[in-house]
Parts: C-alpha cells; structure tokens; sequence
C-alpha cells in the first residue's frame, strides 16, 4: 500500500467536501436555528426519566428545555453524520472506481474515507457541544462531547452504509432521514421510551447507546464508559460491514 | 522486451438477464496497430472494452492482457468538486507516477499537446462537456501505456481537438502503442488499420490493412 496515495487521496476527499457549500452551511447553521427553535418551543418545567444504560437505571429530574437541547444535539449530529459520510461515498462513484482500475487499492480508497470523515465527525461534535454551552451547563462537557461522537460515528457508519448500497441521492437521503427520524427523532426520546412496549427493539437501533450516553454526561455524575465502548462496538461492526460492501462493490478483474 | 500480444481474448461470453450480448468473442492486439470497432447503440461495445479492462468480468472465456493500459471510458469519469490539476494529481498518483522522474514533464506536456493548460486550476464541474471529455482522455494517456482503450473518445471534440486526436495516436502508433478505438460511427477509416463490427454480440472483422 503506497502511503503517498492514502495522502493524496485524503487530502483531496477533504478539499472536495469542503467546497460543498451546501454541507459548510449545514455545518455553521444547523445547531444554532436548532438550539434557538428548541429554546423557544421549550419550557422549563421539570421532567423525569430513566438512564435505562445505567446501572442501576437511575432516576434523574431535568428542565424541559435542557433535555430538549442535549436531544436535539445528538439528533442533528447523527443527521449530519449520516449525510456527510453518505455523500463521501455515493458521490463519485464512476471515478472511484476508474482510480481503483489505474492503481489504486480498495482499501487506500476507504481508508481515505474513513480518516476524512473522522475528521469531519470530530469538527461536527465540537460544534455542537460548544454551541449548545450557549443554552446549557453539562454536568460533564467532555463526555457529553464524547457522546456527540459516538452518535457521528454510529450514524457516519450508517451513512457510509446507505451510501454503498443505493446508486441515487434521492433514496440515500429518504433511508437517512427515515432512520434517524424514527430512532432518534422518537423511539430513543427518554420521555417515549420509558411507556414504551417491546424496549428490546429500541435498545437494538443505533442511536440508543449514544442518546443514553448523551444524557447521562450531562445530567448525572454516572460514568458513561461502559455503554459508550458497547456503542463503538456497534458503529465499529457497521463500518466493517460497510468495508465489505464497498470491497465487493469495486471489485475490478485485472488479473 | 518486446510483447508480440499486448492483449488476446478468447470465447468471451457475457449476458445480462436473458439478453447475450458477447458471444464467443476472440480478439488478438499486437503491437503498433489502430484497431476500431464499430457497432450500433447497445451493440454490446462499451461492454466488452469493460470486459478488457476489467471493469466487468466475463461470464465465459478469458482476457490475457500483457502490458500497461489506458483506459478512457465513453462518460467522462472524473472528480467534479476538484480541478484539472487536482484530478491529474490524483490519477498520476494511481498510476504510481509520482515516485518516478520526469512525470510533471509528461504531464506538462499532454497539457500542452492538447492545448489545455488554460484549464488547469478551473473546477471540472465548470468545464464544457468537450473539455471534460479531452481531460477524460488525458488522464488515460497519462502513463503512458502500451495499449489504449478508448470508449467514443472524440464524441464530443471541436475539429481542431479531433485533428490532435488523431496526430497523438499517430505518434504513438509509431512507438508501437496500440489503440483500440470504439464509435457507433468512424468517419476516418484511413488512420485504422483493423476494423471490427460488432453486431448481436458477435465480433466480425470488416476490413484489414
């Protein structure tokens, strides 16, 4: 494997994002018409629920509004995420694929995915978390930061998977959405999942380990180390699938 | 030293669903030689250069290729968010050219032959569509391959780029690289010196020099 490739590669995978306007601006704008919509839509009256990932799932009581500002960071990061990463993989395809025919390895070229889309990941949380100070005191900062980044690594994954298997944007974006809708947007909501029935389903979606992480870095003292690594477990087996769809799907036979 | 084939197929086979659309296809390129194949649209051409390049594997049969080849695919396939340079730097670097001397002279001058260093910072997504296909072409030329492979390459030319085209391959015929030229139609049947029509999936010579 040439090293200088996985460098070019890079390098250029990054530049190309970059000038997208269109992700720039979701990136700048996004958590902030979040943040203000959940502010003013908010109230501050206190609500109870569950750190269900917590042993021994404690109770905790927090503001409407703060619940409603942790939640909408996660779920704006795994949207982010998932579209960002889905982006990387879909767009290009036809010249990604001539690369791989003029030397290029598979693995080089999802490599260089891979490492841009961490960086983007990390940019993606540490706005989110530094916008969200705006409105709120976390218990933990850098866990809550750390939750951010395992809901982007679980969702990128995801993104990077959609990416893989569907050829058009269109239907990227509608199984994108529709995930990240029904499993953050509703299932994982604290207040949802406590009435809800069959929570095994839930528990089994990708955003339930970041979402308990989340809320427990900032409204208890709990470690969240546990339910973050089972949660990097989850993202981590994603992304070795998403490699074999990818491997399989620019396969090339030079031989 | 010298390769008497730099390519030969042999009982290529290939279907999509019910429709067979290579049958039996044996094909030899030695060196030096321009061959064209003709065919109609969704004769099957596109496919089978697919085939010899190894974008797409055969159902049947073999494809022994024995020397470097450049491929030049009939829609330009290129990185759109990057520029011209950009996207040589990237596909030289596929090429392994970077770790070898005299590469941005190559480079340089295929930018020059073509008459396309105006270009070199602009974005591919804000190029012509014969811009776009003459970079297409360059970065097939790149390495500088013993054989080309070239999917409708001048489709979309000017007169003055079609003229280059054409000296290019001369001068490469001349150092013994070979061409294998696709078109649903060639005009100038003086610069081939095999011709090939491709019709319901069979592979019959036309006409040899």
């Amino acid at each position: 494997m040439r090293f200088s490739n996985l460098k070019t590669a890079m390098f250029l995978t990054f530049q190309e994002l970059v000038r997208n306007r269109i992700v720039v601006l979701l990136l700048g704008l996004i958590p902030l018409v979040f943040f203000c919509l959940t502010v003013l839509t908010t109230k501050t009256a206190p609500v109870y629920f569950k750190l269900v990932a917590i042993f021994p799932e404690p109770v905790i009581r927090v503001t409407q509004r703060n619940a409603g500002i942790v939640f909408i960071g996660l779920t704006t990061v795994a949207l982010l995420s998932a579209f960002i990463s889905m982006v990387l993989i879909q767009r290009n395809t036809p010249a990604n694929r001539r690369l791989i025919l003029c030397g290029f390895s598979r693995m080089q070229l999802v490599l260089a995915k891979l490492c841009v889309l961490m960086t983007v990941l990390l940019l993606v949380s540490a706005v989110f978390a530094a916008v969200s100070l705006i409105f709120l005191r976390p218990i933990y900062l850098f866990y809550m930061l750390m939750s951010f980044l395992l809901m982007g690594y679980i969702y990128g994954a995801y993104g990077l998977m959609v990416g893989a298997l569907f050829r058009r944007e269109l239907e990227g974006i509608l199984f994108v959405v529709l995930l990240v809708n029904i499993d953050i947007g509703w299932l994982q909501n604290p207040l949802y999942y406590q009435g809800a029935q069959n929570q095994q389903i839930i528990r089994s979606l990708p955003a339930f380990f970041p979402s308990q992480a989340g809320m427990t870095a900032a409204f208890s003292d709990y470690s969240i180390w546990a339910v973050w690594l089972k949660g990097f477990f989850y993202g981590t087996t994603l992304l070795l699938l998403v490699v074999l769809i990818f491997n399989k799907k620019m396969i090339v036979y030079q031989k | 030293m010298a390769v008497s084939l730099l390519l030969q197929t042999n009982h290529l086979e290939k279907s999509f669903g019910a429709k067979k659309v290579l049958k039996n296809v044996s094909f030899v390129v030695s060196p030096g030689r321009v061959i064209g194949i003709e065919g109609e649209n969704g004769s099957g051409k596109t496919t089978f250069l697919k085939i010899l390049v190894g974008s797409l594997k055969a159902d049947n049969g073999s494809c022994q290729r024995n020397v470097k080849m450049g491929y030049c695919p009939q829609e330009p396939e290129l990185f759109n968010g990057l520029n011209v340079q950009e996207n040589l730097s990237l596909f030289a670097d596929a090429y392994g050219l970077y770790e070898r001397a005299g590469t941005e002279n190559c480079v340089q001058n295929l930018l020059t032959f073509f008459r396309f260093e105006q270009y070199r910072f602009i974005s591919v997504a804000k190029l012509s569509g014969g811009t776009r296909q003459k970079l297409n072409l360059i970065i097939a030329l790149l390495h500088e391959p013993a054989l080309l492979i070239l999917d409708e390459p001048y489709s979309a030319f000017d007169w003055e780029s079609y003229v280059k085209f054409w000296e290019y391959i001369r001068s490469r015929k001349q150092k013994g690289v070979s061409s294998i030229i696709v078109s649903h139609l060639i005009y100038d049947t003086t610069q081939i010196d095999e011709r090939y029509y491709l019709k319901d999936g069979v592979l019959g010579c036309a006409s040899q020099t």
